[in-house]
């Protein structure tokens, strides 16, 4: 047998997660708890530096995070507990399409009724001009009058993981790593190691052998999951593969935040995340179970630092006069590759970029979908695997780019620089440029893209462009047609949901305090 | 239950108790875990949520989308009445007699056992409040053993479908009961564990009540033979996925 035959044959039995914030703990947890359900004889260790502080990223999830819990093998109830978390159920992004007073559209996490059999964008916008017509995402669903009266998504006779409305979380990062380790550990096996990685001892060929720390211990392993953050110690210290920056595209390289107490005990949490434009950027606004997040992302090269602070501090109020600010860089951007000979990289060492659709979590979770739910057993599939790996993560982070570019790019606001430079079609991905010319005549389908499962599917896509009032003219309907009649059946669908979901369901704050008290059951 | 009043002599001198008549227009009640076994007898035995806590309550279905089966002008015919129904229209309370009452309680009325006499309580109301305080323990009892169960995943929706003869369907919703399968498939320590402290013969004597449900099938086309029923068990493979990404459908 050559030694290329043995190299290709090697199993992978060992692999070593390197840095401890919430991408670490996700990845050892998804790989733990995989190798436990398939009896897999894989073995699963965390590296964390005992020093080097985690960044926290992304205290709003999508749906996924549900799934992702649920295969962990944590209850809802304990996440809820854990990481005083809170239900969101989208975002309502205010004064993004003009800066008229009260101008504001909901990106939901319902699709519209009836996405899988018909789409209602052109006969909501066959509508659309009729005196109280109403805005596309509350004609299309029920989903933006809860958020509007501030009910929760279940109530507390409702299974976990289960919603009367989809939903996702907002949660405390710091206490979701502190979660997912104790359970590592504890109930997944996780061999946790406190140390700082020295050296990094190589094979040939350049396979990452072991991680040497600084009291001369070694840890070997087969795949190396690179989650150093910023630091990217591996797929950027070793492997030096190049980051492809997006600011000429997305400029917000500045983030500032703020932790907001509640003013009183039993005040309404927001079941939902507001974005709020501001002249050179936009604040974030999330509610937790004891505080608000809320924080100011923008372009420095459109406003000084002190005047984004500024502006934060007037948005929050007297509440934030005590409060102290935390400033943070935004190097928006990705690897060129993710996954380099046996080192992937998950988290911000694979890339960052502003939290407008709450991304980075989710990145975490597909990532981690894709390694531990198909790790290669051999170090010879891992040349595949990487390969796919690459292919379907460049795709996602171009999509995400774009999308996150729409929310500017057909912006109405001439009122700064800021809002004009995003609105020149030159600051356009190609690919966002060509599909909206594509959707100034018809809505966005799933054949407007290239991957079944695209990150952000055709239903975000019209939630953001008809939110925006984009200036589209769809083929005439004909309300005789079969279709239109399918479409009112659907609308009449929505409509007796709505009137039920508004009667039975709670207060956001009056579930979540029942789910900490009383827990939620499993069916 | 809207309508409870403290038991006051001074007001309620005239007011009886009728034992018999109690259960009108209750289509569930709540069980005490010792009453499992009397109740499963004629009643199909299943779990419900308490609206307020979603915490799983053992209860007896007395009815299929009408009024009590078992409640009719005779009295209450079957061999054992649970004592929430028994108990219906009384509340422990603090202070005066330690009684609440509900007047508009089919059991509450002119006829049956005097509550007052020469403006004080009769012996009838301790006898009441140690059956309440009595229910209340047992009722606690079956909430632990439901909960057991529910942390061994043992529980799974039982979903009811009603069809009349005119077709219209009716659907019984929020009722649990035990998931056979999963009993099947407890690791040995758990048989164990739920064997000891009696759970599983428990969970074996609310399975087997299923059955009872021919039984109010029976009851109901007996009382309306124009307009007979039939009931069956909408049986899904698995739950209905939850949409977990983003906009996936």
């Amino acid at each position: 047998m050559s030694a290329n035959q043995r190299h290709d044959d090697a199993p992978v039995t060992e692999v070593v997660v390197v840095g401890g914030g919430s991408a670490g703990w996700i990845a050892a947890c998804r790989l733990a708890a995989q190798a436990q359900r398939t009896r897999s004889g894989v073995a699963v260790t965390l590296v964390e530096s005992a020093r080097i502080p985690t960044v926290g990223v992304g205290e709003g999830t999508w749906p996924t995070m549900r799934n992702t819990l649920a295969k962990i093998g944590i209850s809802e109830t304990d996440f809820v507990r854990g990481c005083d978390a809170a239900f969101k159920q989208g975002a309502r992004f205010a004064g993004w399409t003009d800066d008229s007073p009260g101008e504001g559209y909901y990106h939901p996490l319902n699709p519209p009724a009836g996405a899988t059999e018909l789409d209602l964008a052109p006969h909501w916008l066959a509508q659309s001009d009729a005196p109280e017509a109403a805005d596309f995402a509350t004609w299309v669903d029920f989903q933006a009058t809860l958020c509007d009266a501030g009910l929760a998504p279940k109530s507390i006779t409702t299974p976990e993981w289960v919603g009367q409305a989809n939903y996702a979380y907002h949660l405390d990062a710091g206490k979701f790593a502190t979660l997912l380790r104790e359970h590592a550990v504890e109930r997944l096996g996780v061999r946790h190691v406190l140390g700082d990685v020295a050296r990094v001892e190589q094979g040939d060929g350049g396979d990452v052998t072991a991680l040497v720390l600084a009291d001369g211990a070694a840890i070997a392993g087969d795949l190396f999951v690179d989650c150093t953050g910023f630091a990217a110690l591996l797929i950027g210290g070793v492997y030096a593969v190049p980051f492809r920056r997006c600011g000429d595209v997305l400029f917000a390289d500045r983030a500032i935040a703020l932790q907001v107490p509640y003013d009183r005990e039993d005040a309404p949490i927001t079941c939902h995340t507001v974005s709020t434009a501001q002249a050179a950027g936009w604040i974030w606004d999330i509610g937790l179970w004891t505080r608000r997040g809320v924080g100011h992302v923008y372009s420095s090269a459109h406003i000084g630092d002190d005047e984004a602070e500024a502006a934060l501090r007037r948005y929050v109020g007297p509440a934030a006069d005590s409060l102290t600010a935390r400033r943070i860089t935004i190097d928006g951007g990705h690897r060129e590759r993710f996954w380099q000979n046996n080192v992937v990289a998950v988290g911000l060492s694979a890339g960052f970029i502003e939290p407008l659709e709450a991304s980075a979590l989710m990145l975490i979770e597909a990532s981690m979908d894709a390694i531990a739910d198909r790790l290669p057993r051999t170090r010879g599939a891992m040349r595949v695997a990487a390969r796919q790996f690459n292919a379907a993560f460049t795709h996602h982070w171009a999509r995400i780019i774009e999308f996150l570019k729409l929310h500017y790019a057909i912006t109405k606001r001439t009122d700064t620089d800021f809002w004009r430079d995003n609105a020149s079609p030159a600051t356009w991905p190609d690919g966002l440029a060509e599909r909206l010319e594509l959707w100034r005549t018809q809505p966005p389908a799933p054949q407007d893209f290239d991957h079944a499962r695209e990150v952000f599917s055709w239903p975000s896509y019209q939630y953001v462009l008809h939110g925006m009032r984009f200036d589209a003219h769809y083929a005439p309907i004909d309300p005789a047609a079969p279709e239109s009649a399918l479409a009112r059946r659907h609308l009449a669908r929505a409509e007796r949901a709505r009137a039920e979901a508004m009667q039975r369901l709670p207060r956001h704050r009056d579930l979540i305090r029942a789910v900490r008290e009383h827990g939620l059951q499993a069916v | 239950m809207s309508g409870l009043v403290a038991l006051d002599p001074a007001r309620h001198e005239t007011v009886r108790f009728d034992a018999a008549a109690a259960g009108r227009g209750r289509a569930i009640a709540q069980l005490g875990r010792g009453e499992i076994a009397l109740a499963a007898c004629d009643m199909p035995l299943c779990f419900a949520k308490d609206g307020g806590t979603g915490r799983f309550n053992l209860v007896a279905l007395m009815a299929l989308g009408g009024d009590n089966l078992f409640a009719g002008a005779g009295g209450f015919h079957a061999t054992y009445m649970p004592q929430a129904v028994l108990l219906g229209a009384f509340r422990l309370a603090e202070g005066g007699s330690g009684l609440a009452i509900d007047p508009a309680d089919a059991s509450i009325g002119a006829r049956g056992a005097a509550l007052i006499e020469r403006g004080a309580v009769t012996s009838l109301v301790a006898e009441l409040r140690a059956a309440l305080q009595r229910l209340v323990e047992d009722v606690a009892a079956a909430r632990a053993l439901a909960e057991a169960l529910a942390r061994h995943r043992l529980l799974r929706p039982w979903r009811l479908v009603l069809r009349r003869a005119e077709a219209r369907e009716h659907a019984l919703d929020g009722l649990y009961t035990i998931d056979e399968e999963a009993l099947a498939a407890l690791d040995e320590a758990a048989v164990v564990a739920l064997h000891r402290d009696g759970s599983l013969a428990a969970a074996a004597v609310i399975a087997a009540s299923r059955q009872q449900l021919e039984r109010l099938r029976q009851l109901h086309d007996a009382a309306q033979p124009d307009a007979r029923i039939v009931v069956g068990e909408l049986r899904l493979t698995s739950e209905p996925r939850a949409r977990l990404d983003n906009h996936v459908i």
